[in-house]
């Protein structure tokens, strides 16, 4: 079979000038890393039937996060639970930026990572509203900007999600301290 | 100091154009590091990844799956929330007591209440919005600070924006503009685009672009479509091949 917007060289240069981002993008939303492989020649099948030149597109890669959030979407809503395990599979200093926010790096990798732990319980807005915040590191006029809603319900979303997350944390702490004290 | 998203580094790092990207690097030793060292990985990615054996598993792959309008998971989410029962409930079984009921009052309804129609390109009788396969379109008005989303007609006056949502069911090349009752684009055509020519994936999708309503009257019609279709029925004012919505100043 061969591909109809892009041929077998395109994909190829795609992957080696993408590939990696793309690839990281799958294992940080699904938390699985053979799942992320699935999702990313997923994405690629759906890149290959479209008829877009990427040279038309403004921004390639932006264009392509999109495809790749909506595949890893799906697969989550397929799998309806979300993983609680395969974390540490990822590698979390992949995606340390100086872009998160006031945060330190490292903070926001935690912060993102407890977000993405319920990625798959969260409706389709605060799914793209949590990739676009604690995975590209768009402020919030950014995302506003992006999905049309005003700054204000942004914020209001990230300070929920950001509740949310501290939520989980305060409860895995005391499930992990009940444990503990079990005999 | 404002630092740009993520990605705008990373396509950075992958040779992408980014001039006010690049600008802040000069001022930025963090995000300046940032792109060495993404600049670095992506190096070693590129010899070690064997790109022709991916995109044979990518072309297997796609072998394997024919190409389908729709996936299940894509056209359920579309249509109503997969994890509420109680809308499910609704859907299955009083809401084709509401679409008889419906039909019956459409079929009561005396056609001139219905009479708006462009260059008399629309059907009386019909609705204000359009559907067209498994595309959908609303509108997002912001009117002082607040967002409403609109399925059907949408009232605008001076100072409010609005912005199109797309859902749709497969892949598509889109359109989205405004068209003005008067048969003509607007004052400035491009202005009235909210979305350009672009293949849009599966799902929902909000329109790059927003526009912001003056002191000029504006009247018309959202016209949502495949680029060829757009054009055609902006030209001939029958919206048959495109789906429209209904924009009115209050």
């Amino acid at each position: 079979m061969e591909p109809r917007g892009q041929s077998r060289a395109d994909l190829e240069n795609l992957y080696r000038r993408y590939g990696l981002f793309l690839l990281r993008r799958c294992r940080v939303i699904l938390r699985d890393p053979e799942q992320a492989n699935d999702a990313l020649q997923e994405a690629f099948v759906k890149v290959m039937r479209s008829d877009v030149s990427l040279d038309t597109v403004e921004h390639p890669l932006r264009w392509l996060y999109r495809v790749v959030d909506h595949v890893c979407l799906d697969l989550l809503r397929r799998r309806k639970t979300t993983p609680t395990t395969g974390a540490g599979d990822v590698d979390e200093a992949e995606l340390a930026s100086p872009t998160s926010g006031a945060l330190g790096p490292e903070h926001a990798a935690e912060e993102r990572d407890r977000v993405l732990k319920f990625l798959g319980e969260l409706d389709d807005v605060s799914q793209q509203i949590a990739l676009l915040s604690f995975v590209d590191g768009m402020n919030q006029g950014e995302i506003a900007e992006e999905l049309g809603y005003s700054r204000v319900t942004i914020n209001k979303r990230v300070q929920a999600l950001r509740q949310r997350a501290q939520t989980r944390l305060r409860d895995g702490l005391a499930d992990s301290s009940s444990v503990s004290e079990q005999p | 100091m404002s630092h740009p998203a993520q990605h705008r580094l990373e396509a950075l790092a992958a040779g992408d154009a980014d001039p006010g990207a690049l600008a802040h690097l000069d001022g930025c030793a963090a995000c300046a590091e940032v792109v060495r060292q993404l600049r670095d990985e992506l190096h070693t990615f590129r010899l070690e990844a064997d790109a022709p054996a991916f995109v044979e598993a990518v072309l297997a792959r796609a072998a394997k799956a024919p190409e389908a309008p729709a996936q299940a998971p894509v056209a359920a989410a579309l249509a109503a929330p997969p994890r509420n029962v109680t809308v499910l409930r609704f859907v299955t079984v009083v809401a084709p007591i509401f679409a008889i009921a419906a039909a019956i009052f459409l079929y009561l309804r005396t056609p001139s209440t219905i009479t708006t129609q462009p260059g008399g390109g629309k059907e009386p009788g019909s609705s204000d919005v359009r559907f067209k396969g498994g595309l959908q379109v609303a509108v997002v008005r912001e009117r002082e600070g607040a967002q409403s989303r609109f399925s059907g007609e949408v009232r605008v006056r001076p100072g409010d924006r609005i912005r199109a949502e797309i859902a749709l069911d497969g892949q598509a090349p889109l359109t989205a503009v405004l068209v003005k009752d008067d048969g003509e684009a607007g004052s400035s055509a491009e202005a009235l685009v909210l979305l350009t020519p672009t293949l849009l994936d599966a799902g929902v999708h909000f329109s790059p672009e927003s526009i912001r309503f003056d002191q000029e009257r504006f009247d018309g019609w959202l016209v949502v479509g495949e680029p060829d279709k757009v054009a055609a029925a902006r030209k001939s004012r029958r919206w048959d091949e495109v789906r429209v919505m209904r924009i009115r100043f209050e």
